[in-house]
């Protein structure tokens, strides 16, 4: 061990006199400590948020979305989703036929999007099959005679004020020419199931139908709006949508659900920038009590310093005892924090302790996801402000003047 | 003027025209006004002089600790004060030994860790270091207080640590000033006999600044410095 060090350790760890330094050099410990678990806890809880969200989004919505060129509906589309769901990486593809339309039930109305989808299909690339509340998807598959079956979003049934098995007029603004104008195509269909699929957009204005149904509504006989795809890999949506254009050939475009929620993941990023760089300020306040404590430790030690310097000491080497020091607390405190902060973030993800109303946010409790990334740019920084408050503090000890020093008791 | 040295061999500490003043707010104090010093290896010089006519400046000038404003400096073949700051500390530490009047350990470290201090600047591995400052502390008397705190110390003892350290280096030569200025007349005593006889010993220079006459006398020279010069006595 230097000497350099093992001074430094003996004046951070001696009883002092002054027990005012030994105050404020555990205050700026546990300051740093504080800090460095309060931003790490912080990232925590915005990575778990944003993936939480990330999950309910894409529970809902496709991994990448093929259009044809000019906004025409697809007469191919069969064509395109066995091509498509054979590519490597394509987990699955399914067409679907999207359109507004005007629900109304006996006692309200809504306007709503309406999903055609083909039941076996969907499921191979949203969740929505699955995210049934009440009643079934299989009315749908097999639409026979009688109003068309739908899934409705459950806070849409609620706000119609249906539930399973009850009948709702559907009025599509894609009406047909008559002598007195447009009429809008009105049909009836029947609520087979409502569905909770974790985010209120969803919910509160989404109904699903069978393909022919919506094709009917919306007068696209035979063909789809859009192909949806789903992928392996959720984040290779670049290279797979790249791929998905080469094999079709021309005519084809493409959006993704990166850039379709492009502003809400930016935005919920610049906010986890924001919070976890305020929260982080903590560490610098810390970090000034790292220079309090090394000014009044250099004050006392004036006369040590000559004595280290009367028995050949260097400049360098008294800079480096007093950076030492301040570096010790730097790494203690960071030390101390992160291990507490990734505990916290571990065991509030585990247990679930932070619990939320679920009708309200959706999930039950607050995920914490600590990413290594995010600690390790915390982890460094704070190490580096704390090392940066020693240098004025450490620059002041190598000025001191020895023979000044050793002239008065 | 100083006395010439015993020896013909060149002096171990030549210093010439030592001139040294501070910069204050009443004008310009001049202390040190062209002091000539030359000390022999193996001797032991004292300088007296009134309080404040510049000794402990005249000492800092000669440890390096302080730089003249004129003058010349050679100590054991070198000019000192052409030597870079870090080759400086580095022959500080190899070749000179301090003993200040108000002991100055360092309050945090035990006998034997101050004591061990100089050899650790000098890169020395810690067992090294621990072991020779023991050997030293034992010659010196002080084998059984090796782990004490300098605060638990008598005045004596914690000057006494403070010569085992000056010589931890196996330094040329030992600056002192006042080392017996808080002692009683016999501790006081005692530790001149101790510098004299290490002068002797080790063929070590030794520079004491003392108010005490009598002390003065049992050196090989007496220096006294008035009007910002040295004269012998
Ligand atoms: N940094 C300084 N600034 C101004 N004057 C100083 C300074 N250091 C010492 N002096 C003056 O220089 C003179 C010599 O001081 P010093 O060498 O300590 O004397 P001595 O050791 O002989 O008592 C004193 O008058 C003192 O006031
Ligand atoms: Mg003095």
């Amino acid at each position: 061990m230097p000497w350099e060090l093992s001074v430094a350790l003996r004046y951070l760890t001696a009883r002092r006199k002054q027990a005012f330094i030994s105050l404020i050099s555990g205050v700026a410990v546990v300051g740093v400590a504080v800090g460095v678990m309060a931003v790490l806890i912080a990232l925590g809880l915005m990575t778990g948020l944003q993936s939480e969200i990330r999950r309910k989004i894409l529970g809902s919505t496709a991994h990448i979305s093929i259009f044809q060129g000019r906004g025409d509906p697809f007469a191919n589309y069969e064509e395109v989703v066995n091509t498509v769901r054979s590519l490597p990486g394509v987990a699955g593809a399914a067409p679907a036929v999207y359109g507004k339309a005007l629900l109304t039930s006996t006692s309200g109305s809504a306007v709503a999007t309406l999903k055609g989808i083909v039941p076996r299909e969907e499921a191979t690339v949203t969740e929505v099959m699955t995210q049934l509340r009440e009643g079934e998807v299989e009315p749908l598959e097999h639409p026979g005679e009688g109003p068309t079956p739908v899934l409705l979003g459950h806070v849409l049934a609620d706000t119609l004020n249906v539930g399973v098995g009850d009948v709702l007029t559907v009025t599509s603004p894609k009406g047909r020419l008559s002598p007195v104008g447009i009429l809008p195509r009105v049909t009836r269909v029947r609520v087979a199931g409502t569905v909770d699929a974790g985010l209120y957009e969803f919910n509160s204005s989404w109904v699903y139908m069978p393909l022919e149904a919506a094709q009917r509504l919306f007068e696209q006989r035979g063909q789809a709006t859009l192909v949806e795809v789903r992928l392996d890999d959720m984040f290779a949506v670049r290279e797979e949508a790249a791929a998905i254009l080469e094999t079709l050939g021309h005519g084809y475009l493409t959006t993704d659900w990166i850039q379709m929620n492009g502003s809400l993941f930016s935005a919920l990023w610049i906010e986890k920038m924001a919070i976890g760089i305020t929260i982080g300020l903590i560490v610098v306040v810390a970090a000034l009590n790292i220079v309090a404590t090394l000014v009044l430790m250099v004050m006392e030690k004036h006369k040590d310093i000559a004595i280290l310097v009367s028995m050949g000491a260097s400049r360098g080497a008294i800079t480096r005892i007093f950076m030492l020091q301040g570096s010790i607390i730097g790494a203690v405190g960071t030390a101390v924090g992160g291990a507490v902060g990734w505990g916290a973030c571990e065991v509030l993800d585990r247990y679930k302790l932070i619990r939320i109303p679920e009708d309200v946010y959706q999930i039950a409790a607050v995920p914490f996801r600590l990413l290594p990334g995010d600690a390790a740019v915390v982890i460094v920084s704070a190490l580096l402000v704390c090392f940066v408050a020693t240098l004025h503090p450490a620059r002041v000890a190598s000025r001191v003047d020895p023979a000044e020093a050793l002239r008065y008791e | 003027m100083s006395a010439p040295p015993p020896s013909s061999t060149p002096p171990l500490l030549a210093a010439r025209g030592i001139v040294k003043g501070y910069r204050t707010a009443a004008g310009v104090v001049s202390v040190l006004q062209g002091v000539d010093l030359e000390v022999a290896e193996g001797e032991m010089v004292a300088i007296t002089g009134a309080s404040g006519v510049g000794k402990s400046t005249l000492l800092h000038v000669l440890g390096t600790l302080d730089r003249p404003d004129a003058g010349s400096l050679w100590v054991a073949g070198e000019d000192v004060l052409a030597l870079s700051e870090p080759r400086r500390c580095d022959f500080r530490n190899r070749t000179l030994g301090f003993v200040f009047q108000f002991h100055h350990l360092l309050p945090e470290f035990s006998a034997l860790e101050n004591v061990a201090m100089p050899l650790l600047l000098a890169r020395r591995g810690r067992d090294e270091a621990h072991g020779a400052a023991r050997v030293l502390l034992e010659q010196l008397g002080l084998g059984e207080r090796a782990d004490h705190r300098p605060g638990t110390l008598s005045g004596g003892e914690q000057q006494r640590v403070a010569v085992a350290r000056a010589l931890a280096m196996s330094p040329r030569a030992v600056l002192a000033d006042e080392p017996t200025g808080n002692l009683d007349q016999a501790t006081g005593q005692k530790l001149h006999e101790l510098l004299r006889r290490l002068a002797g010993e080790r063929r070590l220079s030794v520079v004491v600044v003392t108010h005490n006459e009598q002390l003065a006398r049992g050196c090989d020279r007496v220096l006294h410095l008035e009007g910002g010069r040295l004269a012998a006595v």
